[in-house]
């Protein structure tokens, strides 16, 4: 079997999974650096975030492409290019000189001011990090991973909505979240109890809703604070919505 | 600040951002419990997922695929966008407003471009355009009895994936009974997984279009047929279900 060929069935499995994709990308980092080099007519560091938008846009074209695109390598090239383009256009609209001295914030704080707190942006980070490491390993008793969930994430507003709705009417249920944890199943039959919302939703999102709803167990503080506002502000519109 | 970073690849990371969604984008060096306000989103823009491409394998007959997407411009939403992929081998987009008015159809290769040549579809319903264009397919004979026909359907709106795959199928299996007898599979994606509904035509009538001889046990049941091919674990799809919200 040829070398395009065997390129197409690793391109139409990674379409189906984009660790998969991650891997063939790793396969093609040569290409991918020697190509974005081409596009910026300069050599390429490793630290360079333009080659973090090449990979990015080699997952879009291998989401993107078909036969009738032509050559995948080729069709590859053009995304990239494109979308580096564009990276440049937005970040050239965003950078300007500023001085240290210069007011950042409502409160008159200067960069210089904000040196110090590095330290503290450190700290949180850690914290955030271990709770997160400790998330990724809860998610693998349920057999879900971060990519599973992002998949299966709900893109339309108005199922976000529904969603946090959810998650608000089991917050104070601990026999729901029980449940959760015990039968590594989401309730869905109790959850349409109480609240008003289509069956086919929580199965659809169910690997998100489990997420959201072991992020409200207990352990993970710092990232149920990050999601407060989602939960407040989606979960009442979705209330009045739906009344 | 908007995004806690969750998971890092080589080539992608995942965050969370703080209105709920978990986002797939660029891997800017991030480190993973790290804050940032600005992401490079992954683009996944359905409109150009060609999935009857990975069927195509599977089809050993000529099949008549339709690939309906419907996409909503969150910017804008009062006015949504919605394309439909027909391919026999031929493949035509087309695309549809919130209303399942088609807005513009094209050919996406040779046999698409034939099939659609002088077809007026300005203004037309989906369902209407649909009908004429499988009409269109038999007369230019592409689609002939015990074929198969593909509908895809991709969208934003899960909505109207839930409603449109019922209508769309019952109206083909409709206008072709009593012609010819095809499969109609109808297939929406709403993330990488296939959901399938499949509408069976059920009378075999072949040398006499038009004719009256449709046998008289003539099955006006429009309910999708329960074969078990459905990829959910349970069919609640076929529970009558009155609420707003199915």
């Amino acid at each position: 079997m040829n070398q395009e060929a065997q390129l197409l069935i690793s391109v139409y499995k990674a379409k189906k999974n984009m660790d998969v994709a991650d891997e063939l990308i790793r396969d093609y980092m040569p290409f991918i650096k020697s190509e974005t080099s081409k596009i910026l007519g300069r050599y390429l560091n490793d630290s360079d975030d333009e080659l973090s938008i090449a990979m990015i846009a080699f997952h879009e074209a291998i989401l993107a492409y078909d036969r009738n695109k032509g050559s995948f390598l080729r069709y590859v090239s053009l995304v990239m290019s494109s979308r580096i383009k564009d990276y440049h256009r937005k970040e050239y609209r965003h950078s300007t000189v500023i001085s240290y001295d210069e007011a950042i914030d409502d409160d008159g704080n200067t960069i210089l001011d904000t040196i110090g707190k590095e330290d503290e942006h450190n700290i949180t980070r850690e914290a955030t990090r271990e709770e997160i490491e400790e998330l990724s390993r809860v998610l693998k008793e349920y057999n879900l991973s971060f990519l599973d969930i992002a998949d299966n994430c709900p893109k339309q507003e108005r199922t976000l909505n529904a969603c946090a709705s959810v998650i608000n009417y089991c917050d104070n249920k601990p026999e729901l979240l029980n449940k959760l944890i015990e039968a590594k199943r989401l309730p869905i039959s109790e959850i349409l109890k109480g609240v008003k919302v289509d069956r086919k939703t929580l199965e659809r999102h169910r690997k998100y809703l489990m997420a959201m709803l072991i992020i409200r167990t207990n352990g993970f503080e710092i990232i149920r604070g990050h999601l407060h506002r989602f939960l407040k502000i989606r979960g009442q519109a979705y209330e009045v919505y739906s009344n | 600040m908007k995004y806690i970073v969750i998971d890092v690849k080589k080539s992608y990371a995942i965050v969370l951002k703080d209105d709920g969604k978990f986002i797939k984008c660029a891997n800017m060096h991030y480190e993973v419990g790290q804050e940032v306000d600005e992401i490079y989103e992954l683009k996944e823009e359905k409109k150009e997922r060609y999935v009857f491409s990975f069927t195509k394998p599977f089809i050993a007959l000529a099949s008549l695929c339709l690939i309906m997407v419907l996409g909503i411009r969150l910017m804008m939403p009062s006015s949504p966008y919605a394309k439909v992929i027909l391919s026999i081998n031929p493949d035509v987009l087309i695309s549809l407003n919130e209303n399942n008015i088609v807005t513009d159809i094209k050919g996406q290769n040779e046999d698409g471009e034939k099939l659609i040549t002088d077809y007026d579809y300005e203004g037309k319903d989906i369902e209407v355009v649909s009908n004429e264009l499988v009409d269109r397919a038999i007369e230019q004979d592409y689609l002939h009895e015990g074929d198969i026909i593909n509908i895809y359907l991709d969208s934003e709106d899960e909505d109207w994936l839930s409603t449109f795959n019922r209508e769309i199928g019952t109206s083909i299996k409709t206008h072709l009974d009593s012609r010819i007898s095809v499969t109609i599979i109808i297939n929406y994606d709403d993330n990488i997984d296939y959901y399938s509904s499949i509408v069976q035509s059920e009378i075999p009538i072949k040398e006499n279009q038009g004719s009256n001889n449709a046998p008289s046990n003539n099955n006006t049941n429009y309910e999708p047929v329960d074969d078990g091919m459905s990829d959910y674990e349970n069919n609640s799809d076929y529970e009558e279900d009155n609420s707003d919200y199915e």
